[in-house]
């Protein structure tokens, strides 16, 4: 399963998932509350140097991730033309920018295997005997395989139906693509009851 | 209870293979997705509960790292994108489509199913995505919601399919569609003299 897990190891691989979670959050917090320049200016350059610290491939690794506020950045920097006060519509795009790195920050430095452990731990004191850890740790293992059936399922209907009808419109594919993954879904619950179910009280 | 377990996998997984058909991308730069599609669906068919669990799990996979949004997008740094309200709006778009399934009960399954996404994916979802994208961009609420407007005739595109392929499920497999079964006596019972509770015909 494809992850956004950087490939360049960095030194905050190293670091615990529960250390950058909270330096996100307090990160984020005093982001917003920020009113002065300098502060700001400072504020803002921390995760690209954080990040500038571990080379240059990784640095660009992290701006490439920056690519989808480029439009948001756009109707900001238009809409504070407009209203001649570039210099506030700068401030919320570099707020934008430093919260979305950090967070990017955390996201490829931290396996998935690393973020479960951390939300099981998290979800500990409201759960009694790990039950609810272990359901949702099931339900994601079953999601991810769902995924590339469902969408395997989707391209072998899509051949058929492309085999056997002239006509255009594969949207139509969508029914039986609807209830065999519904019947797959009753399969694995009768499979799931059979091997003792999916939450064992 | 497994089947429960099993069914919101299952949508947590549609929602996302729905992510992959090709996104387009407003000026405003919130992309128009068949993500949405599915969380309706999660409501119509799973029912408030489950269909908010799915579109719930749906967000854990996402925040843990997976590109699962439509445009391979994911991580944490999406929550933290303009984005973020339409995000969270998903659980309770999936939760409020399925509430108004669940209190539709007199209405066929057609127009039912529509109605609900139409409260749910549309009027539920944009309430908190315009909220969010307002605070993220510092603009008032009027000039974020015009620039979400583009979106709504998709949408709408989106609450038919809904609509169409919930009553599809449901001629065919009728136990599956738990939305419908959840329709509760009480409701039946409150509803007013003048509107006597009638048989649905499909059941």
């Amino acid at each position: 399963m494809l992850a956004l897990t950087t490939p360049y190891q960095t030194i905050f691989h190293r670091w615990p998932a529960s250390l950058k979670v909270v330096m996100l959050l307090t990160f984020t917090t005093g982001l917003m509350l920020i009113q002065t320049q300098t502060l700001l200016l400072c504020a803002v350059g921390l995760p690209f140097c954080l990040i500038a610290s571990q080379g240059r491939r990784y640095l660009w690794f992290s701006l490439k991730l920056l690519r989808p506020l480029w439009p948001f950045v756009a109707i900001i920097l238009i809409w504070h033309f407009y209203t001649a006060d570039l210099q506030s519509g700068l401030f919320i795009i570099f707020k934008l920018a430093a919260a979305f790195t950090f967070a990017n920050l955390v996201t490829t430095t931290t396996s998935l295997a690393d973020f479960s452990l951390l939300i099981e731990k998290a979800m500990a004191p409201f759960d009694k005997n790990g039950a609810q850890a272990k359901k949702l740790g099931l339900m994601i293992a079953l999601t991810l395989r769902f995924i590339p059936v469902f969408i395997e399922r989707a391209s072998l209907l899509r051949l058929a139906h492309r085999a056997r009808s002239s006509k255009h419109g594969t949207w139509r594919i969508i029914f039986p693509l609807a209830l065999s993954a519904l019947d797959d879904a009753e399969h694995v619950s009768e499979a799931l009851n059979a091997r003792g179910g999916a939450a064992p009280r | 209870m497994d089947k429960n377990v099993v069914l919101v996998s299952l949508f947590a997984a549609v929602i996302a293979a729905l992510g992959l058909i090709p996104k387009i991308t407003l000026i405003s730069g919130v992309p128009i997705t068949a993500q949405s599609l599915g969380v309706m669906l999660c409501g119509t068919i799973l029912g408030a509960r489950a269909g908010a669990q799915a579109a719930l799990l749906f967000l854990v996979l996402t925040a843990l790292g997976l590109p699962l949004l439509a445009g391979g997008r994911g991580g944490l740094a999406v929550f933290a994108s303009p984005s973020v309200g339409f995000l969270i709006g998903f659980p309770i778009a999936a939760f409020v489509t399925g509430w108004s399934m669940q209190h539709l009960a007199r209405f066929s399954i057609g127009p039912a199913s529509a109605l609900a996404a139409l409260l749910g994916g549309i009027i539920a979802l944009y309430i908190p995505g315009v909220i969010g994208l307002s605070i993220m961009i510092d603009k008032p609420l009027l000039a974020s919601l015009a620039l979400v407007a583009p979106f709504l005739p998709g949408d709408v595109i989106k609450v038919i399919l809904c609509a169409v392929i919930t009553r599809a499920i449901y001629t065919a497999r009728p136990q599956m569609v738990l939305a419908k079964s959840l329709q509760s006596a009480p409701d039946a019972a409150a509803q007013t003299a003048e509107n006597p509770p009638q048989k649905d015909i499909a059941r």
